[in-house]
């Protein structure tokens, strides 16, 4: 797979553009595949990408070379000569940008680019019959091409686009090869097909999903959803699944599930369930090939599923990702002494005190298996392995050991990432952080006040003196919507007194 | 798009465009930010985003170092007299690079908005672990509406206030 970018900025206006966030998401998708040059690359091997620029921009140097060099990708730089150092004025209506300077081009390969050629004047090469221009613009300038004696032997076709000639005189020059992005083909070296990449696109082949459990801990949830939406890296669905709380939960996960319809689904059984049977049934209803838990009084680190599951991803064999964590809340310490027992605890920032867990090794699989579980709940699983080992289910112990050991004695493996992406929360529920995390809702509550306010505000613009039937009805149910936030605002002030 | 730098300019052509200086939120959330501090020796501190150094002279540590996109900003900020101080001219996204051990703190006050960073949050997590020490401290304070970041560190502490029309969120991570 060759992929071709041309612009790589905070924002994204056509599409052109990948916004930062988007390309750091594309570039985590290929850890687990062979990113390399183009002279090293096998079409024939799917594990192999070859990441390509045109252009080639300056925002390429500023807000993609950084992110290469972070995940040691090489990438190629297609340049076309006459804009070096210019502007892309020419370009209606694409926004205004600049091209990199010869400098800037020097400093790119210092990052591990490698520049390649595309053209000098960006013509459209598919429908011309003159060899002349053709050979014109295969021609690289001297200055030009010794900015990199290791470059220059791939051409990109200028807009895709070749005809029979243009090939012949590719075939006949010094190029080894030549890139089109529609027009090729994956068998031959002279036109070889890239894909487009813009900011939606998805190179990842694994999806994750995340349950978020509660019951009765409507006070912590927003924390535990918001420190799942931060991700560095997203999920593909998030479920708030709640076993059938008395408190605030279901009001809170509606108001969550409706700013974030596309990511966020909630569920709520009718009676309590208990753990086991409420997670066996929130898990039926995602779709993640690797799925988790997060209970709704704890928080991920916003690097969790970025390690997590690139672990996952290299290792076939593994079944379960899991991490250190990091205890806090008031009874952190007494707990992390409980820890200290057998496994090495450090504090940090002195407030957390961080678990290191085991390896996954023979010593460690038989002390899982025998004595005791290191595996937290919160670990990433994959889907298969969760079926085959039969779902959670009862024993005398906790049913997250008993899952991971079910899974480990039916030969699959599990990987540790040796960072706490758990904060794991030690408290009683009249604990004093419970003030700070009220702070939170209340934060959000404002939020979803000011916006219906501004629904009911447009409603009313809407509403004439003849009020239709209809425009009632909506307004009466906005009227009632709001109601409810007021009586979840007051609850919390009850909370806080 | 961002907004640009010479709209950023001609607001800092102003002294205190924002009226920080007389504005009680203002001197309120100064005082929040400095209480919330973790109390220990600081060395090297980055402050990002310190305009014409509302917060900057008021940190802790035996060196500071403001930075800010707008020159104008700068230059105002350059009329405090403090042998601490040093006051650059940076973008958040083109940091110098910092003192041999790293920051032990950074705060970061009023920058990672949508107008001054988009969807460039990944790229500002890895910058900023690239200037701060090991076990360092990062303090970020935003208007809560706007602010989407998350920092890959254990917070430390949150703490949600009104400000003006609106909520801050503070933010205390250790690296």
């Amino acid at each position: 797979m060759i992929l071709m970018y041309h612009k790589i900025s905070p924002n994204a206006p056509t599409m052109w553009w990948v916004d930062v966030d988007s390309f750091y998401r594309q570039l985590h998708s290929l850890r687990n595949r062979k990113v390399v040059y183009l002279d090293d690359y096998d079409s024939a091997d799917a594990t192999q990408v070859v990441i390509t620029f045109d252009g080639v921009y300056r925002n390429v140097l500023q807000y993609a070379a950084p992110l290469l060099k972070h995940f040691g990708y090489p990438f190629e730089l297609f340049v076309t000569s006459d804009y070096i150092g210019k502007d892309n004025e020419f370009d209606t209506p694409e926004p205004f940008t600049e091209f990199a300077s010869q400098s800037e081009l020097k400093q790119l390969i210092n990052m591990g680019g490698r520049l390649q050629w595309h053209s000098r004047s960006h013509a459209n090469l598919g429908k011309t019959n003159d060899r002349e221009l053709i050979r014109r613009e295969l021609d690289i300038p001297c200055n030009v091409r010794q900015l990199d004696s290791s470059g220059f032997k791939w051409f990109a076709y200028p807009h895709g686009t070749f005809n029979d000639l243009v090939l012949d005189c590719l075939r006949t020059s010094h190029f080894i090869g030549g890139l089109s992005c529609h027009q090729g083909s994956d068998n031959n070296r002279l036109c070889l097909n890239r894909m487009t990449v813009t900011t939606d696109t998805c190179l990842s082949t694994t999806s994750v999903s995340v349950v978020i459990a509660c019951y009765n801990y409507g006070i912590y949830l927003i924390e535990a959803v918001e420190s799942v939406l931060r991700q560095t890296v997203a999920p593909q669905e998030i479920l708030i699944s709640d076993d059938a709380s008395t408190d605030d939960t279901p009001i809170i996960m509606e108001m969550l599930a409706k700013r974030y319809v596309k990511l966020i689904r909630t569920h709520r059984n009718e009676r309590n369930l208990g753990i086991i049977e409420h997670f066996n049934k929130a898990l039926s209803m995602t779709s993640g090939d690797y799925i988790c838990f997060l209970g709704a009084d704890n928080r991920f680190r916003s690097d969790y599923l970025e390690r997590t599951v690139e672990l996952l991803d290299a290792q076939p064999e593994a079944a379960i990702a899991y991490t250190d964590f990091a205890l806090f809340g008031e009874r952190a310490a007494l707990i992390a002494a409980d820890f200290s027992e057998h496994y090495p605890v450090t504090t940090k920032g002195g407030r957390f005190h961080i678990v290191k867990f085991p390896e996954f090794d023979d010593e460690s699989r038989r002390t899982l298996l025998k004595k005791r579980n290191f595996i937290h709940g919160s670990s990433l699983f994959r889907r298969r392995a969760f079926f085959e080992a039969g779902g959670y289910a009862s024993s005398t112990g906790p049913e997250d050991w008993f899952l991971f050991r079910r899974m480990i004695e039916s030969g699959w493996s599990a990987v540790r990432s040796p960072y706490p992406l758990l904060e794991y929360r030690q408290h009683s529920r009249d604990q004093a952080n419970v003030r700070l995390v009220s702070e939170l809702a209340l934060s959000y509550y404002k939020d979803e006040c000011k916006r219906l306010g501004n629904e009911i505000s447009r409603i009313k613009k809407t509403v004439s003196w003849r009020v239709t039937a209809p425009l009632r009805a909506s307004w009466n149910i906005s009227r009632d919507t709001l109601k409810v936030g007021g009586r979840a605002l007051r609850s919390l002030f009850r909370f806080k007194q | 798009m961002l907004q640009s730098l010479s709209d950023l300019e001609i607001w800092h052509s102003n002294p205190d465009p924002w009226g920080y200086e007389t504005h009680p939120d203002d001197t309120l959330r100064k005082k929040i930010l400095l209480a919330e501090l973790p109390t220990r020796e600081y060395a090297h501190v980055l402050d990002i985003g310190c305009g014409q150094g509302f917060i900057t002279p008021h940190l802790p540590g035996r060196y500071i170092s403001g930075v800010d996109i707008s020159a104008e900003a700068i230059t105002k900020a350059r009329q405090l007299k403090d042998f601490r101080l040093n006051f650059r001219q940076e973008s958040i996204f083109d940091l110098s690079l910092p003192p041999e051990s790293g920051y032990d703190l950074i705060v970061i006050t009023g920058v990672l908005y949508p107008q001054y960073i988009g969807n460039a949050h990944t790229l500002i997590y890895r910058i900023i672990d690239s200037q701060l020490a090991d076990d360092g401290i990062l303090v970020c304070v935003h208007i809560d509406e706007w602010y989407k970041a998350r920092f890959p560190y254990l917070m430390l502490k949150e703490h949600f206030y009104a400000y003006r029309e609106h909520t801050h969120r503070l933010e205390v991570y250790v690296k």
